[in-house]
């Protein structure tokens, strides 16, 4: 008696879960992954490469964007604002209608002329994203 | 009958943590597409169309990152509050008061509400990599820091699990009330299981923590107590925020039926500290034994300060002592004391006094220490005298701080009585030490030397020398360190025409292998007639999840086999429980263990 008992208390936990399965969420936005500075250098292909190491940011930084759950067409904007002002502003577009793309990662290399505190601003498909403060120009010790 | 009480004392235990889940106001609310919580970070997430409600604010908005530990965050994207739009909003809940700060990105950076700095957030990625997480509809959380959800699907260890209706995330901080939580919860093959409930007692005369764990060991064919009962914990008395009157402390334990219950206040005026203290300790097969103790400390004068102490055995003993510390020049301590003992064991009555003097001296070059006793036994008539005294240099550096030598001087004294007569010791000595940080070669390689010298006097005639030298070489390539090291000991005693002695070296050599938190290392020895002893091999290797592999083994390379392996996997799990599962040859068996943290 007790384990039949035992039994439908377990059959009705997982039925209702089960039934619950299409009321779930499901995360459909796309995402930002990382947002950081990095060192970097163009190749041959102009592409930036992304080095092995991160010693902190000198002058004129790369910008590396990585986005999750990217679906069809997307464009995103990066605003650079220095000081409170809109210095640079970039817009990078990717994707293709009906496509899923897990993981999408961009660069851009920042062109700085005068060190101090960035904000970096990132817009996708019109509506703002992100946003992340940077000191640029700064050389930061190397982390041991 | 006590397979009944257990029975009845589970279901209680059960009731217990059930009414721990009593619910109160809702702080957060986060309704929307997608919200995310891992309960390790105490930091949500959200995405999609969301309604968020903060102490009665509501805002909408397209992203939501908030973080439960600092309670602060953003929403970003179509920001809708109090009738009006911002591109990204900062929100800090500060002394159950919302502050804010919306944000608009055009040309300029535009601001209204409180000037409030952007917080760290956390990426919806990093979150997924908790050992658990849920996945939400919506989440609402209580000024405690109650997380609960409604369409949750749990993830362990990335994996999705039983989809939910309703589930407690979370259920934050204990209440500043009177209250029951869980407690122990504990199994080991070694001592089988526990689980327990504490009991949090906050009253404004009275304010302690108490646990009751009930063990298990029957089940598990564990030898000892099959079951049984411990309970701990202690308390004081007093309003809160002021000195506690009377403290007191409880254990007790099924097992020999052992109790421990202490009472003690401690009192403190201007001229006098007042120490008092009740010890009542039981078990199955001893009769009672009733401590009582009290101390009066004088504290008019800084440099000088009397403590009289009495002590009080209900049955047979009683302490007597009085002692003070004298300041006489600075960074030195001299302490007077004296004490009289009486005791009574089975018929067996001691009575000593002991009269001592202490005395310490640590300017910055040198420490000194100075102890004298002499201990009176009134029963046999006879007087035991002891003395040390011990000269220590500071360390003195040398060579561009290459080396480092210390000097350090002893002298014991002491004449204790020896049959009908009495027997003395007279021991001084000298210790030399030189140590160095270590030179690097060429190459790379580090030679790290160092000598240690000991040498000691017995009443003139017998003399002992010791010397220890140590050579160390190491050198790193890549994420590997290798090293051998060296270690002569000789001894030498001296004494009349005989000469005794004897030295041995030892020479090991060692390989390491670190990266990002993992190593392994192999440590191979060899006697002093280079014929290699043994191998012993030990590592900690970071795995997927979080998992973490550990092993130790040694191989006794003179034996030719294996005596001891230990290899295990090992999972933390939100920081609070630790698994671990794998095989030991000493237990000759494979063994599954949950440890709390």
């Amino acid at each position: 008696m007790r384990k039949i008992l035992g039994f439908l208390i377990f059959m009705g936990v997982f039925l209702t879960g089960c039934a619950s399965i299409k009321t779930l969420p499901q995360d459909n936005m796309l995402y930002i992954k990382e947002l950081s500075l990095i060192k970097g250098i163009k190749d041959s292909g102009n592409k930036f490469l992304k080095l092995p190491f991160k010693t902190g940011v000198e002058k004129n930084p790369v910008l590396y964007l990585v986005l999750g759950n990217a679906e069809g067409r997307n464009e995103v904007e990066i605003r650079v604002y220095f000081k409170g002002k809109l210095v640079r502003k970039y817009t990078l577009s990717f994707g293709e209608e009906g496509k899923y793309y897990k993981r999408v990662i961009m660069w851009r290399m920042l062109e700085v002329k005068e060190k101090g505190e960035y904000q970096v601003v990132v817009f996708h498909n019109g509506t703002f994203l992100i946003s992340k403060k940077f000191n640029i120009g700064n050389k930061v010790k190397k982390a041991k | 009958m006590g397979n009944f009480t257990n029975y009845r004392f589970f279901k209680i235990l059960i009731l217990l943590l059930l009414s721990t889940c009593m619910v109160s106001g809702e702080v957060l609310k986060v309704k929307g597409g997608y919200v995310l919580y891992s309960a390790d970070d105490k930091y949500i997430y959200a995405s999609g169309n969301l309604h968020i409600e903060l102490l009665g604010n509501s805002v909408q908005g397209k992203r939501f990152y908030f973080d439960l530990k600092r309670w602060e965050g953003l929403i970003a994207g179509d920001v809708k509050f109090s009738g009006k739009e911002y591109d990204m909003m900062i929100l800090k809940v500060k002394k159950k008061k919302l502050l804010w700060m919306g944000i608009r990105f055009a040309n300029e950076v535009k601001t209204e509400g409180k000037g409030l700095s952007l917080p760290e957030f956390k990426y919806p990625e990093d979150l997924k990599k908790a050992a658990i997480y849920f996945e939400a509809r919506e989440i609402t959380v209580n000024e405690r820091g109650r997380v609960k959800g409604t369409n949750v699907l749990p993830y362990a260890l990335g994996a999705p699990s039983l989809p939910m209706h309703y589930m407690i995330l979370d259920l934050g901080k204990p209440p500043d009330r009177t209250h029951l939580r869980p407690g122990t919860l504990k199994y080991t093959q070694e001592e089988g299981a526990f689980i327990g409930v504490i009991l949090d007692v906050k009253e404004k005369a009275y304010r302690g923590t108490y646990e009751l764990r009930y063990f298990e060991r029957g089940l598990f064919k564990i030898p000892g107590d099959p079951r049984g009962i411990i309970f701990s914990g202690s308390g004081s008395f007093g309003k809160k925020g002021k000195p506690s009157l009377i403290d007191n402390s409880v254990f007790y334990t099924t097992m020999g039926k052992y109790m421990d219950f202490i009472l003690s206040s401690l009192r403190e005026g201007k001229l006098f500290e007042f120490r008092i203290q009740n010890r009542v300790t039981t078990r199955e097969t001893e009769k009672p034994h009733y401590w009582f103790s009290s101390s009066l400390k004088f504290k008019k004068f800084k440099f000088f300060q009397p403590v009289v102490e009495v002590g009080w055995n209900y049955y047979s003993s009683y302490v007597i002592g009085i002692s003070t510390d004298i300041i006489p020049v600075k960074n030195s301590i001299l302490n007077l004391s004296w004490v009289k003992n009486v005791q009574e064991d089975h018929d067996i009555i001691t009575k000593t006094e002991v009269s001592s003097i202490r005395f310490s001296y640590t300017p910055s070059i040198f420490n000194l220490n100075l102890n004298a006793s002499l201990t009176d036994d009134l029963v046999e008539r006879t007087l035991r005298k002891d003395m040390s005294m011990n000269l220590s240099f500071k360390p003195v550096p040398f060579l561009q701080k290459t080396f480092s030598l210390t000097v350090e001087g002893f002298f014991m004294f002491s004449r204790f009585p020896y049959g009908k007569d009495y027997s003395e010791k007279l021991s001084p000595g000298l210790r030399f030490s030189l140590s160095s940080e270590g030179f690097i070669l060429p190459g790379g390689a580090e030679l790290l030397p160092g000598i240690d010298v000991n040498q000691m006097w017995e009443r003139g005639k017998t003399s002992w020398t010791e010397f220890n030298y140590f050579l160390g070489l190491k050198k790193n390539i890549w994420k590997f360190t290798l090293g051998v090291d060296l270690s002569l000991n000789s001894r030498y005693k001296s004494g009349g025409f005989w000469v005794e002695g004897y030295n041995n070296y030892f020479v090991n050599g060692r390989i390491e292998f670190k990266n990002q938190g993992s190593y392994i290392t192999t440590i191979f020895y060899f006697n002093d007639k280079m014929e290699l002893e043994r191998v012993s091999s030990m590592g900690d290797v970071g795995l997927f999840f979080g998992f973490r592999f550990r092993f130790f083994s040694i191989y006794n390379n003179l034996r030719g086999r294996i005596t001891t392996v230990e290899t295990y996997l090992e999972k933390n799990l939100r920081n609070a429980i630790k698994l671990q599962v794998g095989y030991s040859l000493n237990l000759k068996k494979y063994f599954f263990r949950v440890i709390p943290l």
